[in-house]
């Protein structure tokens, strides 16, 4: 019998080694690539690690391309993002938790359905919007972009957060003679504080890596996005990967530190939200 | 979780919500209907009313069902195959071995990487001559020479729904994770017992428990699958010829780069109506609860 689960433990290795190596292998690959000389990049060889490591790439990506500006721009972007849809979904998320509201029903449905329109047929639009009110090649038109698409998920995040902490602390603080604010404040957020955080983060990811909007929305290189930047890497300087695979590991590198320092707070966030749905 | 006291005050929590919700998602969604019933041409700098014109020519655009043809190919394998890939990594990493949280959070590196980024990774791996993938298929033989799977009509398709599939495994997995995670251990220490084998506790236990996860699961894929846009554009623009245009790009491209909004706005209407169309008969089916 004991032979019987050693050998089944042995399996369930291997196989999690074989399925991470494959998973991870891109992920090595571009940060080796961004390691590498010219040379060693444009080869037949296979070096995973690289036989003459070199930061050539990040120098000149930093010092000759726009990198630095797309990732400001993208940051601060998405920092307002975050702060903002944190502020905007919250009271509704409590309110969704704590009461039976009429039309809550519809209010859920109405998030979902957004959910299913397609960002390509509603981009056109959209443009058009901006261009009205001269928001085009403007943060503010992102800005509100974004806070939107990340309304929805985030409300459910946050509303299946708060529903996991009992009304009865909030009940408790009342009979103890706080009004509803002060219990919200003293006692929920701080409870709640993993929540706040999980949909910081959501929000934030959600924005830094969004695509089409952006690429739609801005055009003159000062107001382009990391992601938009990056893809025109491929027009505009003869495809040189190594600066490029330079330019996705460090737009990473921080996220994947991030990530796991904070992957507490992401897998709670994510997971509250698909059982509860 | 109910308290008894409903202050009007609550419903001014919902106006931020709405209000940028409704400003990008349900005015746009309006007016794109009502462009997709115009010829709105910027080029030629026209707006006219063309009732269901556009409609029409969509149904007679070879370039439209061709879309529809990727975009369905695209979706159905990247659901089966984010199903199959997401749920056997899931179960691997739901086994309670040593290093069970650093294998847990090395394989949702994946998922914290932008799209772009993973786009532009594996457009490098998948590059002409000097693309990884091609080394590694000649160093263990399989081919002679480099492959261009990018430039090749019958292999772009595959290539980048393989490179989509990337991101998107760990967050399936986890999904499947938090679901097996509540299974009562109790349920399989009791089939244990019962002498029950693997395959059958499978059957009888881990499936049903994962139901709900399941279907919300291949409900969410399919949505988000079938609206791809990001990782396909940069990787291939649609390209080769039109061997990987999903509806997303076609849409995209009409409005944008042919500068026929009218007529992309049509194509977007039908694409999102098929989808509607999906989604209410998929709810329809399996009764699950919608929002909240």
């Amino acid at each position: 019998m004991k032979k019987n689960r050693w050998v089944r433990k042995f399996c369930i290795y291997i196989l999690l080694i074989m399925y991470i190596s494959i998973l991870l292998f891109p992920f090595i690959w571009m940060i080796s690539t961004s390691l590498k000389k010219p040379e060693d990049i444009y080869t037949l060889e296979l070096q995973i690690i690289p036989i003459r490591p070199t930061f050539e790439n990040y120098i000149y990506l930093l010092k000759e391309t726009p990198y630095i500006h797309y990732l400001m721009n993208s940051f601060m972007i998405a920092i307002l993002v975050a702060i903002v849809t944190t502020i905007v979904i919250s009271p509704a998320a409590y309110a969704l938790s704590r009461f039976h509201l009429k039309g809550s029903k519809y209010f859920s449905y109405w998030l979902t359905s957004t959910q299913i329109i397609s960002p390509s047929l509603i981009v056109i639009p959209v443009y058009f919007i901006m261009s009205l009110f001269g928001l085009l090649d403007t943060y503010l038109a992102l800005i509100v972009t974004h806070i939107a698409f990340c309304i929805p998920f985030t409300t459910w995040i946050f509303k299946a957060f708060l529903d996991s902490i009992p009304s009865e602390i909030e009940e408790a603080a009342l009979l103890d003679g706080c009004n509803r604010r002060q219990a919200l404040f003293k006692i929920i957020m701080p409870i709640a504080s993993p929540g706040v955080i999980a949909v910081l983060i959501f929000s934030f990811i959600v924005s830094w890596q969004e695509f089409i909007f952006a690429v739609t929305l801005t055009f003159r290189e000062p107001m382009r996005t990391l992601p938009v930047g990056m893809s025109l890497f491929l027009g505009e300087y003869r495809v040189m990967w190594g600066w490029i695979m330079a330019g996705a590991t460090l737009a990473i590198l921080p996220v994947i530190i991030v990530f796991l320092y904070l992957n507490k707070y992401i897998i709670m966030g994510l997971t509250a939200g698909a059982i509860k749905r | 979780m109910s308290i008894t006291k409903k202050p009007l005050i609550l419903y001014t929590y919902f106006i931020l919500p709405l209000f940028f919700t409704v400003f990008i998602f349900l005015y746009p969604l309006l007016q794109a209907f009502y462009l997709s019933f115009t010829n709105t041409d910027l080029v030629l700098k026209h707006s006219d009313f063309i009732g269901i014109e556009n409609f029409i020519k969509v149904y007679k655009d070879p370039f439209f069902w061709s879309a529809l043809q990727n975009t369905l190919i695209w979706t159905i394998s990247r659901v089966i195959l984010l199903f199959i890939l997401g749920l056997s990594l899931a179960l691997l990493l739901n086994e309670k071995i040593k290093g069970q949280a650093l294998f847990r959070t090395l394989c949702l590196i994946p998922w914290a990487v932008m799209p772009v980024i993973a786009a532009l990774t594996w457009k490098w791996m998948y590059a002409p001559h000097y693309g990884v993938i091609s080394i590694i298929l000649m160093k263990a033989g399989l081919i002679t020479s480099p492959i261009s799977w990018l430039a090749e009509p019958s292999l772009a398709l595959p290539a980048v729904i393989i490179a989509s599939l990337w991101r998107d495994i760990p967050f399936v997995a986890l999904m499947f994770l938090s679901g097996l995670q509540s299974i009562p251990p109790e349920l399989i220490e009791a089939s244990l017992i019962d002498g029950a084998g693997i395959l059958q506790r499978f059957k009888s236990i881990t499936l049903p428990h994962l139901k709900e996860v399941i279907i919300v699961v291949l409900l969410w894929m399919t949505i988000w699958s079938f609206n791809g846009f990001d990782i396909v554009f940069i990787m291939t623009k649609g390209g080769p010829g039109n061997a990987t245009m999903l509806l997303g790009i076609y849409t995209w491209l009409m409005s944008f780069e042919w500068f026929t909004p009218g007529y992309a706005s049509a194509v977007g209407v039908v694409m999102t109506l098929l989808l509607l169309i999906y989604v209410i008969i998929f709810v329809k089916i399996t009764k699950i609860r919608v929002g909240g």
